[in-house]
Protein backbone atom coordinates (compact mmCIF):
# COMPACT_ATOMS: atom_id res chain seq x y z
CA UNK A 1 0.00 0.00 0.00
CA UNK A 2 2.94 2.63 0.81
CA UNK A 3 5.22 1.47 -1.78
CA UNK A 4 6.58 4.59 -3.11
CA UNK A 5 7.68 3.11 -6.11
CA UNK A 6 4.74 2.81 -7.52
CA UNK A 7 3.48 6.37 -6.76
CA UNK A 8 3.48 8.70 -10.01
CA UNK A 9 4.30 12.17 -9.47
CA UNK A 10 2.36 14.94 -10.96
CA UNK A 11 4.11 18.65 -11.14
CA UNK A 12 2.06 21.81 -10.12
CA UNK A 13 2.67 25.06 -10.35
CA UNK A 14 4.38 25.91 -6.81
CA UNK A 15 7.12 23.02 -7.43
CA UNK A 16 5.51 20.44 -4.89
CA UNK A 17 4.53 17.46 -6.70
CA UNK A 18 0.99 15.65 -5.95
CA UNK A 19 1.47 11.59 -6.02
CA UNK A 20 -1.28 9.64 -6.18
CA UNK A 21 -1.36 5.40 -5.61
CA UNK A 22 -4.63 5.10 -8.48
CA UNK A 23 -2.95 2.27 -9.80
CA UNK A 24 -2.22 0.19 -6.75
CA UNK A 25 -5.83 0.62 -5.86
CA UNK A 26 -6.89 -0.65 -9.16
CA UNK A 27 -4.88 -3.80 -8.91
CA UNK A 28 -5.75 -4.53 -5.83
CA UNK A 29 -9.77 -3.84 -7.14
CA UNK A 30 -8.74 -5.44 -9.97
CA UNK A 31 -10.40 -3.28 -12.43
CA UNK A 32 -8.83 -2.00 -15.91
CA UNK A 33 -8.33 1.84 -16.38
CA UNK A 34 -11.46 1.36 -18.87
CA UNK A 35 -13.85 -0.61 -16.56
CA UNK A 36 -12.63 2.63 -13.66
CA UNK A 37 -13.14 5.05 -16.02
CA UNK A 38 -16.98 3.90 -16.71
CA UNK A 39 -17.16 4.09 -12.91
CA UNK A 40 -16.27 8.01 -12.74
CA UNK A 41 -17.70 8.67 -15.94
CA UNK A 42 -14.37 10.21 -17.22
CA UNK A 43 -12.43 8.95 -20.05
CA UNK A 44 -9.95 5.93 -19.93
CA UNK A 45 -7.07 8.89 -20.91
CA UNK A 46 -7.76 10.70 -17.55
CA UNK A 47 -7.48 7.88 -16.11
CA UNK A 48 -3.93 7.09 -17.28
CA UNK A 49 -3.06 10.64 -17.55
CA UNK A 50 -3.72 10.90 -13.64
CA UNK A 51 -1.60 7.77 -12.99
CA UNK A 52 1.35 8.62 -15.28
CA UNK A 53 0.99 12.40 -13.23
CA UNK A 54 0.44 13.92 -16.33
CA UNK A 55 -2.97 15.29 -14.92
CA UNK A 56 -4.06 16.69 -11.45
CA UNK A 57 -7.57 15.46 -11.57
CA UNK A 58 -10.27 18.29 -10.09
CA UNK A 59 -10.87 17.75 -6.10
CA UNK A 60 -14.70 16.59 -7.22
CA UNK A 61 -12.97 14.04 -9.44
CA UNK A 62 -10.47 13.17 -6.31
CA UNK A 63 -13.48 12.29 -3.67
CA UNK A 64 -15.31 10.63 -6.15
CA UNK A 65 -12.20 8.31 -6.84
CA UNK A 66 -11.47 7.62 -3.11
CA UNK A 67 -15.14 7.03 -2.61
CA UNK A 68 -15.37 4.67 -5.18
CA UNK A 69 -12.32 2.80 -3.53
CA UNK A 70 -13.94 3.26 -0.46
CA UNK A 71 -10.90 5.29 0.89
CA UNK A 72 -9.65 8.58 1.91
CA UNK A 73 -8.49 11.24 -0.55
CA UNK A 74 -5.03 11.39 1.58
CA UNK A 75 -4.75 7.85 1.24
CA UNK A 76 -4.81 8.06 -2.55
CA UNK A 77 -3.49 11.51 -3.15
CA UNK A 78 -0.50 12.79 -1.84
CA UNK A 79 0.81 16.12 -1.77
CA UNK A 80 4.54 16.92 -1.34
CA UNK B 1 -26.18 10.49 -33.22
CA UNK B 2 -22.91 8.27 -33.04
CA UNK B 3 -19.79 10.30 -32.79
CA UNK B 4 -18.54 9.06 -36.21
CA UNK B 5 -21.49 10.02 -37.83
CA UNK B 6 -20.83 13.59 -36.79
CA UNK B 7 -17.32 13.53 -37.37
CA UNK B 8 -18.63 12.42 -41.03
CA UNK B 9 -21.17 15.14 -41.06
CA UNK B 10 -18.31 17.83 -39.87
CA UNK B 11 -16.02 16.44 -42.86
CA UNK B 12 -18.91 17.17 -45.72
CA UNK B 13 -19.86 20.45 -44.11
CA UNK B 14 -16.36 21.30 -44.50
CA UNK B 15 -16.34 20.51 -48.20
CA UNK B 16 -19.47 22.03 -49.19
CA UNK B 17 -17.86 25.41 -47.18
CA UNK B 18 -15.07 25.19 -49.76
CA UNK B 19 -17.06 24.70 -52.32
CA UNK B 20 -19.53 27.60 -51.57
CA UNK B 21 -16.54 29.84 -50.92
CA UNK B 22 -15.39 29.10 -54.20
CA UNK B 23 -18.69 29.72 -56.03
CA UNK B 24 -18.76 33.15 -53.60
CA UNK B 25 -16.09 33.62 -55.66
CA UNK B 26 -17.15 33.24 -59.02
CA UNK B 27 -20.25 35.38 -58.12
CA UNK B 28 -18.45 38.15 -56.71
CA UNK B 29 -21.31 37.23 -53.62
CA UNK B 30 -19.64 37.62 -50.04
CA UNK B 31 -23.13 37.18 -48.60
CA UNK B 32 -23.20 33.34 -49.47
CA UNK B 33 -19.92 32.48 -47.89
CA UNK B 34 -21.06 34.88 -44.94
CA UNK B 35 -24.72 33.16 -44.16
CA UNK B 36 -23.03 29.41 -45.31
CA UNK B 37 -20.36 30.23 -42.28
CA UNK B 38 -22.70 31.40 -39.84
CA UNK B 39 -25.58 28.37 -40.68
CA UNK B 40 -22.57 25.66 -40.69
CA UNK B 41 -21.64 27.57 -37.46
CA UNK B 42 -25.11 27.07 -35.82
CA UNK B 43 -25.44 23.44 -37.49
CA UNK B 44 -22.21 22.17 -35.65
CA UNK B 45 -23.61 23.18 -32.55
CA UNK B 46 -26.50 21.69 -33.13
CA UNK B 47 -25.43 18.93 -34.11
CA UNK B 48 -22.75 18.20 -31.42
CA UNK B 49 -25.34 18.65 -28.79
CA UNK B 50 -27.29 15.55 -30.64
CA UNK B 51 -23.86 12.97 -30.01
CA UNK B 52 -24.30 10.76 -27.39
CA UNK B 53 -21.54 8.33 -27.29
CA UNK B 54 -18.87 11.16 -26.78
CA UNK B 55 -17.28 11.18 -23.11
CA UNK B 56 -16.23 14.87 -22.58
CA UNK B 57 -14.43 14.92 -18.81
CA UNK B 58 -12.50 17.68 -17.09
CA UNK B 59 -9.15 16.91 -18.89
CA UNK B 60 -10.47 17.12 -22.67
CA UNK B 61 -12.64 20.30 -20.92
CA UNK B 62 -9.27 21.82 -19.87
CA UNK B 63 -7.51 20.83 -22.86
CA UNK B 64 -10.19 22.35 -25.42
CA UNK B 65 -9.74 25.90 -22.99
CA UNK B 66 -6.29 26.24 -22.81
CA UNK B 67 -6.11 25.63 -26.62
CA UNK B 68 -8.68 28.13 -27.02
CA UNK B 69 -6.89 30.51 -24.88
CA UNK B 70 -3.69 30.09 -26.51
CA UNK B 71 -4.60 30.40 -29.96
CA UNK B 72 -6.89 33.55 -29.11
CA UNK B 73 -3.02 35.04 -27.89
CA UNK B 74 -1.24 34.44 -30.90
CA UNK B 75 -3.68 35.03 -33.46
CA UNK B 76 -4.10 38.33 -31.63
CA UNK B 77 -0.26 39.14 -32.01
CA UNK B 78 -0.67 37.64 -35.60
CA UNK B 79 -3.35 40.27 -36.11
CA UNK B 80 -1.99 43.02 -34.68
CA UNK B 81 0.92 42.35 -36.96
CA UNK B 82 -0.48 41.95 -39.88
CA UNK B 83 -2.56 45.10 -38.90
CA UNK B 84 0.13 47.61 -38.26
CA UNK B 85 1.76 46.48 -41.27
CA UNK B 86 -0.99 47.14 -43.54
CA UNK B 87 -1.37 50.39 -41.65
CA UNK B 88 2.37 51.25 -42.82
CA UNK B 89 1.82 49.82 -46.50
CA UNK B 90 -1.33 52.22 -46.50
CA UNK B 91 0.19 55.01 -45.06
CA UNK B 92 3.18 55.17 -47.21
CA UNK B 93 1.24 55.47 -50.08
CA UNK B 94 -1.05 58.52 -51.62
CA UNK B 95 -4.43 57.92 -49.22
CA UNK B 96 -6.63 59.44 -51.87
CA UNK B 97 -7.65 62.46 -49.89
CA UNK B 98 -8.23 65.14 -52.31
CA UNK B 99 -6.02 67.77 -51.48
CA UNK B 100 -8.19 70.70 -50.84
CA UNK B 101 -7.10 74.53 -49.96
CA UNK B 102 -9.08 76.63 -47.83
CA UNK B 103 -9.75 80.66 -48.59
CA UNK B 104 -10.76 82.89 -46.02
CA UNK B 105 -13.64 84.93 -47.74
CA UNK B 106 -11.60 88.05 -46.70
CA UNK B 107 -8.26 86.62 -47.87
CA UNK B 108 -6.93 88.99 -50.58
CA UNK B 109 -5.26 86.69 -52.76
CA UNK B 110 -7.64 85.22 -55.09
CA UNK B 111 -7.08 82.84 -57.50
CA UNK B 112 -7.95 83.56 -61.06
CA UNK B 113 -9.99 81.04 -61.51
CA UNK B 114 -12.21 81.76 -58.02
CA UNK B 115 -12.12 79.50 -55.27
CA UNK B 116 -10.85 75.92 -55.62
CA UNK B 117 -13.68 73.09 -55.01
CA UNK B 118 -13.44 71.75 -51.69
CA UNK B 119 -13.89 67.86 -50.80
CA UNK B 120 -13.66 66.67 -47.70
CA UNK B 121 -14.02 63.05 -47.57
CA UNK B 122 -12.65 60.71 -50.37
CA UNK B 123 -14.42 59.04 -53.09
CA UNK B 124 -13.97 55.29 -52.55
CA UNK B 125 -13.28 54.20 -56.22
CA UNK B 126 -10.07 56.78 -55.62
CA UNK B 127 -9.02 55.94 -52.32
CA UNK B 128 -7.65 52.73 -53.14
CA UNK B 129 -6.58 51.03 -56.44
CA UNK B 130 -9.19 47.87 -57.13
CA UNK B 131 -5.58 45.95 -57.85
CA UNK B 132 -4.26 46.14 -54.63
CA UNK B 133 -7.02 44.68 -52.86
CA UNK B 134 -5.76 41.08 -54.14
CA UNK B 135 -2.98 41.68 -51.56
CA UNK B 136 -5.56 41.74 -48.61
CA UNK B 137 -7.30 38.98 -49.55
CA UNK B 138 -4.27 37.36 -49.83
CA UNK B 139 -3.23 38.54 -46.40
CA UNK B 140 -6.70 37.40 -44.85
CA UNK B 141 -6.34 33.81 -46.39
CA UNK B 142 -3.12 33.72 -44.66
CA UNK B 143 -3.78 34.49 -41.65
CA UNK B 144 -7.15 31.74 -41.29
CA UNK B 145 -4.64 29.31 -42.20
CA UNK B 146 -2.44 30.52 -39.71
CA UNK B 147 -4.94 30.45 -36.66
CA UNK B 148 -6.07 27.14 -37.98
CA UNK B 149 -2.36 26.10 -37.96
CA UNK B 150 -1.95 27.58 -34.47
CA UNK B 151 -5.09 25.72 -33.00
CA UNK B 152 -3.67 22.33 -34.31
CA UNK B 153 -0.32 22.92 -32.89
CA UNK B 154 -1.61 23.82 -29.13
CA UNK B 155 -4.12 21.16 -29.58
CA UNK B 156 -1.23 18.72 -30.18
CA UNK B 157 0.58 20.39 -27.43
CA UNK B 158 -1.94 20.63 -24.74
CA UNK B 159 -2.88 16.83 -25.24
CA UNK B 160 0.06 15.50 -25.28
CA UNK B 161 0.83 17.90 -22.08
CA UNK B 162 -2.21 15.85 -19.99
CA UNK B 163 -1.19 12.62 -21.56
CA UNK B 164 -3.16 12.06 -24.13
CA UNK B 165 -0.16 9.86 -26.12
CA UNK B 166 0.85 8.34 -22.87
CA UNK B 167 1.59 4.42 -23.07
CA UNK B 168 -1.28 2.08 -21.81
CA UNK B 169 0.44 0.26 -19.03
CA UNK B 170 -2.30 -2.37 -18.24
Amino acid sequence: MSDSGSITPASSGCGAKMKNKIKVYRAMHDLTQDALAKELGVTRQTILAIEKGKYDPSLELAFRISRYFQTTVEEIFLFE
Amino acid sequence: MKKNTFYIICGLMAVLLLLLFWLSIELSSPIIIAVSVILAAVLFLVLKKRVTDIVQDERSILIDMKTAAATIKAAVVLFLTVNLATIVYVFSGPLGFQSFTYHRPNDVMLPAGGFESVSYFPVPPETIPISQLGLFAVLQLIMIVAALFIYVGFRFYYARKFGVWGEDEE
